[in-house]
């Protein structure tokens, strides 16, 4: 593809729907069922389906799984499956991500598991649901795994997928793709088609490969006379919002959208609309609409402005416009527009029984723009959620039968959750909220919520959350505290982890339910205040900020220096790409600091100042260049919090031509090199903190 | 002399074994640690940036206040033999593996160093890392490994702070590359399962010397060649070739497999004939260096059998061994190379009686750790001695404890500052290390520690033996099952107080308590992981491995004080174990 063909075929797809459908339909058409090799669908010989281990068992075959462990795994917790069904039953396998898993609620309460409790409910009890759906599932692995399902002999399969598709299906489209060969033609796309070009690669290659499964599905069930119902996911659009830096723009463009995006922030925390519409408008002006910021800025402001119709659309181009190339942090999954849409057309081309959440979600609630009452976070689905989910899933399955989705999920038995297992899903939705959004206006309100939600499932959840403030307060590694072993003891223990792995203080969650507890008049809050101001954050009276411990927002730190598969080679000092990084420690709140920075600007053509700010308050500014150097303050006393401290610097923006940047990059990888997309503000050697003598 | 004031040199090896840095500062080594250690990923050949850090801050200073990083082999160099052999061409990340900018590269992007990188040739470096650390004034050098750039075998003179290299054997003629095909041929992993196959040696006999005979062919001179015919030296995923099977009689061995006589045989055939080939050309060297002073580095020199040999046999009267003689080690000699060119002279010449060189806890992180887990410790802080007669007392009584003090020991071996200890006179020790601790195969002896002033009466040695890079008889009366292997030889340690204060105190009281002066010592780590480098990881081990006691720094934790949630983690094993009856000291279940 030369860059002429990419240039005509991004316009085109940026202004023609048209288009956008034909791109659909080639994928569609691409494999269809008539090409697939005929003959005996059925696995030959036992095979493992997905964990699920074949084993004779009194001569009869069974498919069983290993125990998980304390904390779960990726999928259904049911022990074992029979081979044969009994007599007069008839089956229906789940297929599909951690939205059909029922993550954060499972393995209490799932999709699969609801949809059992309704078909039972409604009187069709000789209907079984196998639950397959799992945890970061990809369409190969649903692929196999559909296939070896065919051992079960099912009657129905259901898919519910496409949310991950973005972030897992094309891996090798990534400046930091493991091998070179990919990177080069990567470069090569962005030599010729610049942004557009891993993008319009990226979808393609998606399109081709959900296209071809499709094909596969429908192939499978055709030879084995199965009936396909595939599920559209909807996402979570009013309360969840994900974005990551820009890439480098023309000039000086990546520094003035930064500009603009702390202004419409700003304007947003005022309740300013207008103005925060127009400056998410300067920024869409300014990087085309590739990344998804501008677009979520427009969407809170239309949503402040009482405009949900509209909101609803700028938050879906914000779901569109996180490309997975041109992403520096961590993304959350959610199903695009195109995505959608193919599965929408590969529905009808196929044959399949369609569950279109998003149309069923806007008529159930009345609402176009979902958000927490259907959705835990950014995808998964509440108690709601999975019932409406069910029901329309029961409802392909008990066709000619005269029931409606709406009738099933309005009479859906309530399940059988205990307090426990729904106070633990709902704090793992405000640690996901945490862990995976990125910082803005609305996350306190929404943590806040959650937080609430979850004390109010289950009273015994303020002593399991003042377990959690201690582990993390701890200073080190929390599976080694006594708070988390009590955690693992729980009936529904509490992943700590969601999203963000590695230990850490997790201030933005403490410091919430410190809040609610407050508010709510508890005497837990005073526990946890005093254990925050007597913590023993480290030994020896130094601590050093950069460890991750101590970083106060997770997605400051580029995915791909997080994940092992792409760690590569590692890095002796932290980066920002930010305009501003923060840092939090504890502090009893009674002594001043001496703080030692280490530091440097890679792309400051001259020296340019980084100020620091300790709670808020102003101190001396550094003067940094393109050198590390080494500036020491004091940080008084009187600056200093019992409990937990905020430590920001703020960079100058970088004195680097974008269009120079990215050719260097595009250069990069066509010579086989990884490479950022991004500008670095600043680089952190060191942040040492000690105690004042 | 010391160097001018203020020079400070990163010494760096990365990129194929196990890669490592060290700080040299103002001519004086002040840490070097590998980066497996940090990353937890063994043998973890990426560049080394957690142990940079680490060198740094022992060193007070950051990245803009470096002199130089030197870099331990020329990429230029190495790239033209990649190219010659064609081994890395058809490999998907043939790029990252063939760029000769790629070092340099990624000590400026991912290390942040904007000053002079200086490589230094890959056997320069290993010859380099003896020398300057052997004390010796004039030497001769040997270094033996796989290959660097082109070379494999170096033959030095050293005199006066200034190494002469005058004959070298250039790939693919290699012990090192015969000893890991071999290792390969055996079903063991290269580059780590090489100290498998030489304990393994010393179960079999060496009925198939003449076919490894046949691999490698010595010469006269310090020359000797591999059968070509019989390598596949251009195929990437194995080296030996399907002419083997016939030559020896038998296949490969499945990795998953057993170990059976034939192996054990072949290990002692390739250790037999690695032995004379190193033993003549060592006196080959003596002939053309004269000297009683030899240095040795390169990966070979960690054959503790053979070196035991030269060190007995050979024409030198004083041997010294670079303790990490492996590549991690090399960074040592690049930088003293690079501390040569920037202050006209290597580093003085002192000979390295230490190498306890790596990061240690920060003041009070030990109690701290106590603290937040909960776990319940005895402190003897300010009464080491009690410490020390503690330990011995649950030693002599049959438990395995961890040992954690001071700075990390740099190389692979633990030597008293990250061990695990046992009563060598038991034999289930051994048992329970092999089977609980270590998972690994029983054949693999454990070596000993012993006070230095005692080694005589318990091993055959010729003088102190730190770093354990040597094997020797085992002479003691005491009859010392756990650290004796099947040949009655052992790996000793010698401990004197001034070289490790805490380790030698604990020996003198297990010496005074049961009138041994010896404990077994193996590193503190489970199969597969990384030697631990801090106290969380020790605590975590302990409970993972189910060592009955730990001792961190001043305090001693019981299997007793860990809270349940570790506690579980264990596994039950009998104190005393009922072996299986068909096995040979408790050990060698095939023979």
């Amino acid at each position: 593809m030369d860059r002429a063909e990419v240039e005509r075929l991004a316009g085109e797809i940026a202004d023609d729907p048209e288009a956008f459908k034909g791109l659909v339909e080639q994928a569609v058409r691409a494999g269809s069922p008539a090409d697939s090799p005929a003959g005996d669908p059925y696995p030959r010989e036992p095979l493992p389906i997905q964990i699920w281990e074949p084993e004779r068992i009194d001569g009869e075959l069974f498919f069983t799984r290993p125990a998980p462990g304390p904390l779960g795994d990726h999928f259904a917790a049911v022990r074992s499956l029979r081979a044969d069904k009994a007599p007069g039953v008839q089956r229906i396998c789940l297929f599909g991500e951690s939205a059909a898993a029922g993550y954060l609620y499972a393995p209490w309460l799932t999709p699969a598991r609801e949809l059992q409790g309704i078909l039972d409910g409604a009187g069709w009890d000789r209907w079984e649901v196998i639950d397959l759906a799992r945890t970061n599932e990809t369409l190969s692995g649903m692929e196999t795994a559909l296939h070896r399902s065919l051992q079960l002999d099912p009657d129905v399969i259901a898919v519910f997928a496409g949310n991950n598709w973005t972030l897992l299906e094309t891996p090798e489209i990534s400046p930091h793709a493991p091998d070179a060969r990919n990177r080069g033609a990567l470069g090569r796309l962005l030599a010729d088609g610049g942004l557009s070009g891993p993008v319009e690669r990226a979808m393609r290659l998606r399109l081709e490969r959900a296209g071809a499964f499709l094909a596969e599905v429908a192939a499978q069930g055709q030879r084995a006379g199965l009936r396909i119902v595939v599920v559209i996911p909807e996402v979570n659009l009013a309360d969840w919002a994900d974005w990551g830096p820009v890439a480098w723009l023309p000039g000086d463009g990546s520094a003035r959208w930064h500009a603009l995006f702390e202004r419409a922030e700003r304007h947003l925390q005022k309740g300013e609309w207008g103005e925060a519409f127009a400056a998410g408008e300067a920024m869409l002006a300014l990087d085309e609409g590739r990344f998804s910021a501008g677009f979520q800025i427009l969407a809170w402001a239309k949503a402040g402005m009482g405009e949900p119709e509209k909101a609803s659309r700028a938050a879906r181009a914000a779901v569109d416009a996180l490309h997975y190339p041109l992403m520096c942090t961590l993304g959350a999954p959610r199903l695009t527009s195109i995505d959608r849409e193919l599965l929408r057309e590969g529905s009808r081309f196929h044959g399949f029984d369609l569950v279109d959440l998003p149309e069923l979600f806007a008529a159930w609630t009345g609402d176009p723009y979902p958000g927490k009452r259907m959705f835990l976070d950014y995808c998964h689905l509440t108690v709601e959620g999975m019932r409406v989910a069910a029901a329309g899933i029961a409802e392909k399955v008990l066709q000619g039968t005269g029931r409606t989705w709406r009738d099933l999920a309005t009479s859906a038995p309530e399940p059988n959750l205990a307090p426990e297992a729904d106070a633990s899903a709902k704090f793992g939705a405000a640690l996901h909220t945490a862990h995976r959004m990125p910082g803005h206006h609305r996350r306190g309100e929404i943590l806040e919520h959650w937080v609430g939600a979850a004390l109010e499932a289950d009273p015994g959840m303020e002593a399991r959350l003042l377990d959690l403030v201690e582990a993390r307060s701890s200073g080190g590694r929390i599976d080694l505290t006594p708070a988390h072993a009590r955690n693992l003891a729980a009936a529904a223990p509490i992943l700590y982890a969601h999203g963000w792995e590695y230990s850490h203080l997790d201030a933005a969650v403490v410091e919430t339910i410190l809040e609610v507890l407050v508010r709510l008049g508890s005497a837990g809050a005073e526990r946890i205040a005093a254990g925050l101001t007597g913590a023993t954050p480290n030994a020896g009276g130094v601590l050093e900020l950069t460890d991750p411990y101590h970083l106060a927002e997770p997605l400051d730190r580029p995915f791909y220096e997080l994940s092992p598969e792409r760690q590569g080679e590692p890095r002796a000092f932290m980066r920002s790409f930010r305009p501003e990084i923060s840092f939090v420690f504890l502090s009893g709140g009674r002594r001043s600091y001496s703080l030692r920075v280490c530091a440097r600007l890679p792309l400051a053509a001259d020296r340019g100042r980084t100020a620091i700010q300790i709670n808020g308050i102003e101190l001396k500014p550094m003067v940094l260049g393109q050198d590390w150097r080494a500036v020491e303050r004091e940080l008084s006393v009187s600056a200093i919090k019992p409990g937990i401290n905020r430590l920001r610097l703020v960079w100058p923006p970088p004195t680097v031509d974008g269009d120079a940047a990215l050719r260097a990059a595009a250069d990069r990888l066509l010579a086989g090199m990884d490479t950022d997309l991004f500008p670095v503000f600043g680089e952190l050697y060191s942040l040492r903190l000690a105690a004042a003598i | 002399m010391i160097g001018p004031p203020g020079m400070n040199i990163i010494g760096l090896s990365a990129f194929y074994h196990e890669s490592a840095c060290c700080l040299l500062q103002d001519g004086r080594l002040c840490a070097a640690a590998s980066e497996e250690r940090f990353s937890r990923v063994k043998h973890d050949p990426r560049l080394p940036a957690a142990a940079y850090r680490y060198c740094l801050q022992a060193g007070g200073i950051h990245p803009g206040e470096l002199d130089c990083i030197a870099y331990y082999e020329d990429p230029v160099k190495k790239l033209a033999r990649q190219l010659w052999s064609d081994a890395h061409l058809r490999r998907p990340d043939a790029v990252d593996r063939l760029d000769p900018r790629r070092p340099e590269r990624l000590i400026r992007e991912r290390l942040g160093f904007d000053g002079p990188v200086l490589t230094c040739d890959h056997h320069a470096s290993h010859a380099a890392s003896a020398y300057y650390f052997s004390g010796f004034d004039e030497a001769a050098v040997l270094t033996v490994d796989g290959v660097g750039e082109w070379d494999t075998t170096t033959y030095a003179r050293a005199a006066g702070g200034e190494i002469e290299i005058f004959e070298r054997v250039e790939f693919p003629d290699s012990l090192g590359l015969l000893y890991a095909a071999v290792t390969a041929y055996l079903g063991f992993r290269i580059n780590d399962g090489e100290y498998k196959v030489m304990g393994l040696a010393a179960l079999g006999r060496p009925r198939y010397r003449a076919a490894v005979s046949r691999l490698v062919r010595a010469e006269s001179g310090g020359g000797f060649q591999l059968d070509q015919a019989l390598f596949n030296r251009f195929r990437g995923d194995r080296m030996y070739n399907d002419r083997w099977e016939s030559l020896l009689g038998f296949p490969p061995r499945d990795p998953a497999g057993p170990v059976d006589e034939r192996h054990a045989d072949l290990a002692a055939s390739l250790q037999a004939v690695l032995e004379e080939i190193l033993l003549e050309k060592v006196r080959y060297l003596h002939g053309r260096t004269g000297g009683e002073n030899l240095c040795l580095a390169g990966g070979v020199a960690l054959n503790a059998v053979a070196n035991g040999r030269i060190r007995r046999e050979g024409p030198f009267r004083n041997v010294f061994i670079q303790p990490a003689a492996g590549d991690a080690g090399a960074c040592l000699g690049a930088a003293a190379l690079a501390h040569r060119r920037l202050a006209g002279d290597g580093p003085p010449l002192a000979e390295l009686t230490s190498v306890y060189l790596g990061s240690e806890p920060a003041p009070g992180e030990i109690s701290w750790l106590l603290e937040r887990t909960g776990v319940r410790a005895a402190d003897f802080t300010g009464r080491f001695a009690g410490l020390a007669e503690q330990t011995a007392r649950l030693l002599a009584e049959g438990r395995l404890a961890g040992w954690f003090q001071g700075r990390m020991e740099f190389g692979p071996r633990a030597l008293g500052n990250r061990s695990i200890l046992a009563d060598p006179r038991n034999p289930n020790a051994r048992y329970r290390l092999n089977r609980l601790v270590k998972g690994r195969e029983d054949f693999r002896p454990f070596a000993p520690s012993v006070l230095e002033k005692h080694a005589a009466e318990h091993f055959d040695l010729r003088g102190p033996s730190r770093f354990m890079l040597e094997t020797c008889r085992v002479i003691s009366a005491l009859g010392l099952p756990a650290i004796t292997h099947i040949d009655g030889s052992a790996r000793p340690q010698t401990v004197a107080p001034d070289e490790n204060e805490r380790f030698a105190t604990l020996l003198e009281a297990f010496h005074v308590r049961t009138g041994c002066p010896v404990l077994l010592n193996t590193s503190f780590n489970v199969a597969g992981q990384p030697i631990v480098r801090t106290p969380e990881e020790a605590l975590l081990t302990m409970a993972a491995a189910g060592l009955d006691a730990l001792v961190l720094g001043d305090y001693l934790v019981e299997r007793s004080g860990l809270p349940v949630g570790l506690a579980e983690s264990f596994i039950e094993v009998p104190l005393t174990a009922d072996p299986d009856p068909g096995s040979v000291g408790n050990l060698y279940t095939f023979v």
